[in-house]
């Protein structure tokens, strides 16, 4: 395991995002709503730059009582895309909502003194 | 759950790409056309149709249509060393108008040759030819014919009011037989969908249009050859298919020869089974599908004979292309041989490349 200080919390906003080389691989750090997330920019699909993609939100649908499908846009910017296919996650869990057991290789990150570190 | 599968490193192969487009701009077109049409496409009254294929940017959309654009995004970003370029122009068969289809066609063939074939010696080119008018079809044949680097003629089997293997379209395949240009045809998802409310009988989601309308595109063009003897009448064209998936070719061969057996006087001039022409012909292994499990893609694989028939193609840049990393999924388990026919050797043989 090593530790790898690749921002400051200063620098890396709500929304924003960084991507860096970390011992051969390129590792992207979310700020999503104050909690950080880092994944291997990697997508399981076929290896694109998913972490590169846009965030988004996504339909979702019920079905009510009369059994008619209700779609609903939601969940905006909670979703990242891979620019590749369209292949969705989930950016706060890195779960694919599209393959079941499907995850982006996720990374844990802490903050000491105002650093925010990416343990490998 | 299927244990990881071994993938060759696909930098040890020399690899072939039979399916490469590009998105040329609208004004970059109308410089290789005279009026009243260049006028026309400049103020970009354009066939093109609502669907969202790119989802509104969360897909990304390459704008890639140039020689140097190719070497960079697909030649070094994907590991091909042969791109097969076709120019596509992906709605030409909705155009009605046959002159200005014809003329459309011809400005797209010429861009590819200045912009991408000619500039570059690894790159290989396929003509677009339009399908509405069967002169102007010759004609755009006669033009390219000779060109070093055109190898085949990209044709899209949709939208005619009969299918291509109908005799009306014979002077086609005359023209490219003697000019030796294999036909590649390639499909497209929305020709038989017209935009809402005309929509496949009421399918209302790109995904469906888009599933359906590659395989159909494909399907029902190998139907026609069969039907209408197209091999038989020219023994030395080769036909190749892209883009429409193959998983469903060796049903199809299967069902076409219980049909034959029982219906042949139907069509007497074959000289043998439908499996056995089909097998003559070559398929592009864009889009591969995605099984939940990969040992049931090395079955259909096995089933179609891919060492004997299948090419790689990418459908870069497309929104559903494949990066070789897909196909080389199911490589793991073929010998050396058979590999490199898949990923070079099969295009060369059905394109006549010389590399």
């Amino acid at each position: 395991m090593s530790e790898h200080i690749v921002t400051t919390v200063d620098e890396l906003n709500p929304g924003e995002r960084i991507t860096i080389q970390i011992e051969g691989r390129e590792i992207t750090v979310f700020n999503v709503e104050g909690t950080y997330r880092a994944y291997t920019n990697w997508c399981p699909h076929q290896s694109g730059p998913v972490c590169e993609g846009q965030l988004s939100g996504t339909w979702e649908a019920d079905l009510d009582e009369e059994k008619k499908i209700n779609f609903e846009w939601g969940r905006e910017d909670e979703i990242l895309n891979c620019p590749w296919h369209g292949w969705e996650y989930d950016v706060e869990t890195g779960k694919c909502l599209s393959r079941e057991g499907i995850k982006l290789p996720q990374h844990e990150v802490t903050v000491t003194d105002g650093d925010v570190v990416v343990t490998l | 759950m299927a244990k990881t599968r071994y993938s060759p490193q696909l930098s040890d192969y020399t690899v072939v790409d039979t399916d490469v487009h590009l998105r040329i701009p609208k004004e970059k077109i109308a410089r290789y056309l005279d009026e009243p049409y260049k006028r026309r496409v400049e103020q970009g009254q354009f066939p093109t149709d609502s669907w969202d294929r790119y989802k509104s940017g969360r897909i990304e959309k390459g704008d890639v249509h140039t020689a140097e654009g190719l070497r960079e995004g697909l030649c070094e970003q994907l590991g091909v060393d042969h791109p097969v370029v076709n120019p596509s122009m992906p709605w030409l068969p909705r155009i009605p108008e046959g002159d200005y289809a014809a003329a459309i066609a011809t400005a797209y063939n010429k861009y590819l040759l200045d912009h991408v074939v000619d500039e570059d010696d690894d790159f290989f080119g396929i003509a677009q030819i339009p399908t509405q008018n069967v002169d102007n079809a010759v004609d755009e044949i006669e033009r390219v014919g000779n060109e070093s680097n055109i190898v085949g003629l990209y044709i899209i089997p949709m939208g005619t009011p009969e299918p291509l293997g109908n005799p009306r379209y014979d002077p086609i395949f005359d023209a490219a037989e003697k000019y030796d240009l294999t036909i590649a045809f390639h499909p497209h998802g929305t020709i038989s969908a017209i935009d809402y409310p005309k929509q496949y009988y009421g399918f209302n989601k790109y995904i469906s249009v888009h599933t359906l309308g590659f395989v159909w595109g494909n399907m029902q063009m190998i139907v026609s050859l069969i039907e209408q003897g197209i091999p038989v009448k020219f023994p030395n064209l080769t036909f190749t298919f892209l883009e429409g998936d193959t998983s469903w070719v060796p049903g199809l061969m299967f069902r076409l020869n219980k049909e034959y057996a029982a219906r042949r006087d139907e069509l007497p001039f074959l000289e043998k089974n439908p499996e056995d022409y089909i097998r003559e012909f070559y398929f592009a292994s864009q889009p591969l599908g995605e099984p939940n499990d990969g040992r049931d893609m090395d079955h259909l694989l096995e089933a179609l004979d891919a060492p004997n028939m299948l090419m790689f193609s990418s459908d870069y840049p497309h929104w559903d292309f494949d990066s070789p990393n897909e196909l080389s999924k199911y490589l793991g388990k073929l010998d050396e041989e058979e590999r490199k026919q898949i990923l070079s050797k099969n295009a060369v043989d059905a394109f006549g490349l010389n590399i």
